[in-house]
């Protein structure tokens, strides 16, 4: 008995270990292997180096993707699936985080901006005994978003080889940052001017609102004397046109504290969110008047200054800005009424979208901004 | 004696075509390099400074404020209006929003 008993336990674990070899050759024919000491990016990012990594123990978690990854309907989803990742990959206990990709069949350019910051970061910080790995998406067209947005290439992973080849959107790739500088702006916006032509002076107000949020990033957004896991003064910015309709989209990231957090520093905000002024209205107020944690007036003319570049647009083009920041989320439009809304998951950092398009009003018949109008939101999401 | 006189100057083609951010540890091309290296010094030195604008690709609200904020801090209002002329020809509302980051800031001269 005891015999039969030993066989089959052998069997098992034989089993055990061919099933692992097996996963190990297929992981490898996909070439996916994350390799976190080969962040190929133009520049370093400036690690805080007090934190000290979290030491995994033993196992393997699989970070199942959602199907879709949007900052529309799915918001809370996706930030919730954002936040469980940076979790499992800086705080799980397992040793090995396989990400698996493929039932993801949508996601948007701003969605994909934040899961490769995320993942940069978590490369950046993670323990040294644990690794990454991940599956392609089964869907060509996802897979060819991430390729497109260097989602592959930032994370120095080689893109699927059934992404669609055909497309008749130009995407740019992520530019990450960490300094204030406008040739960088000016290269991205000068990229889309070779399908879309802007106005001298829509050109400038944009130009000036990604410079101000480059600085802003290096104001306020980061905490310098903390312990936490941050890529200190570093920033997304990407865009993405698409040439059969001419429209043009901005995005701007950053993982700071986040816009609310950080006016809440000042007594008199304090005072106002206490009496019931919640995020979203904290990000209107920024917008739209200006609103400051410091004592001078001086201070807190960035924010208004990024509403500008919508307000130059010509008229019959649509186009809004959206501020998605801790809880808050608001959405401006030059003609439509303002809309500050909360969403459930706190979203950790700063995410600016601008989105013009020149045929289309992007107000509704009810004079509320129309997010499902902007191609940001939709084309993409296939 | 000082020799004074009016001074030109371009800020495309002497100082750059990219300003920046605020402060110099920011990044290049910042208000806080235009002022001290340029601005002050020029003002300092002249009888009346007028400073062109055009031709850069813009500026950033806290590059002005640095700049020509600060000027106004430093100087108050009165003597900045009497010695500066600002010139954008590329943009025409740049001009009162340089005025207005000076008067702002002219509420904290001394």
């Amino acid at each position: 008995m005891r015999h039969l008993l030993t066989k089959r336990k052998k069997r098992l674990l034989r089993e055990q270990v061919l099933q692992r070899i097996r996963e190990k050759r297929r992981i490898a024919r996909l070439d996916v292997i994350y390799n976190p000491n080969k962040v190929s990016t133009e520049h370093r990012p400036l690690v805080n180096r007090k934190y000290s990594p979290h030491e995994p123990t033993r196992g393997r978690a699989v970070l199942k993707f959602p199907k879709k990854m949007n900052f529309r309907g799915d918001i809370d989803e996706t930030i919730y699936f954002l936040d469980k990742l940076k979790k499992e990959i800086l705080y799980g206990d397992s040793t090995e985080v396989l990400l698996d990709q493929k039932a993801l069949d949508s996601i948007t350019p701003e969605t994909a901006i934040i899961l490769v910051s995320e993942l940069q970061r978590c490369i950046q910080y993670k323990s040294m005994k644990k690794r990454l790995r991940g599956t392609h998406p089964d869907s060509p067209a996802v897979a060819r978003i991430l390729t497109d947005i260097g989602f592959y290439s930032c994370l120095n992973i080689k893109s699927p080889p059934h992404a669609e080849e055909k497309s008749s959107r130009a995407f740019f790739r992520i530019m990450p940052g960490n300094r204030t500088d406008a040739r960088i702006a000016n290269r991205l916006v000068s990229h889309f001017e070779k399908v879309v032509s802007f106005e001298p002076i829509a050109r400038k107000r944009l130009l000036a609102a990604l410079i101000e949020c480059m600085d802003n990033v290096h104001n306020h957004a980061y905490r310098k004397d903390g312990i936490s896991p941050d890529l200190i003064g570093e920033w997304w910015m990407a865009g993405f046109v698409d040439e059969s309709v001419g429209q043009v989209g901005f995005i701007f990231y950053d993982q700071g504290v986040g816009v609310p957090t950080t006016l809440k520093e000042k007594w008199a905000v304090k005072i106002k969110t206490l009496v019931g002024m919640n995020d979203a209205e904290l990000l209107q107020h920024a917008v739209l008047e200006g609103i400051t944690r410091r004592k001078s007036e001086r201070h807190g003319n960035g924010f208004p200054s990024f509403k500008e570049f919508i307000n130059e647009i010509p008229a019959g083009t649509g186009g809004f800005l959206r501020v998605i920041s801790n809880k808050g989320d608001y959405s401006y439009c030059r003609n439509a009424r303002s809309n500050p809304t909360t969403v459930e998951i706190p979203l950790n950092g700063t995410l600016l979208i601008w989105s013009i398009h020149p045929n289309k009003e992007t107000v509704d018949k009810d004079g509320r901004i129309d997010l499902s109008s902007e191609g940001l939101q939709t084309r993409l999401a296939i | 004696m000082s020799t004074k006189h009016d001074c030109f100057y371009n800020v495309a083609k002497e100082f750059s075509m990219f300003p920046g951010g605020r402060l110099k540890e920011h990044g290049p091309d910042s208000g806080e390099e235009f002022r001290d290296d340029i601005l002050i010094p020029l003002f300092e030195e002249c009888d009346l400074l007028t400073i062109d604008l055009t031709g850069t690709i813009t500026y950033g609200a806290s590059f002005l404020d640095e700049s020509f904020g600060e000027l106004g801090k430093r100087y108050g209002l009165a003597a900045v209006k009497n010695k500066l002329k600002l010139i954008a020809n590329d943009d025409p509302m740049l001009v009162d929003t340089i005025w207005e980051k000076v008067r702002i800031a002219s509420k904290e001269y001394k």
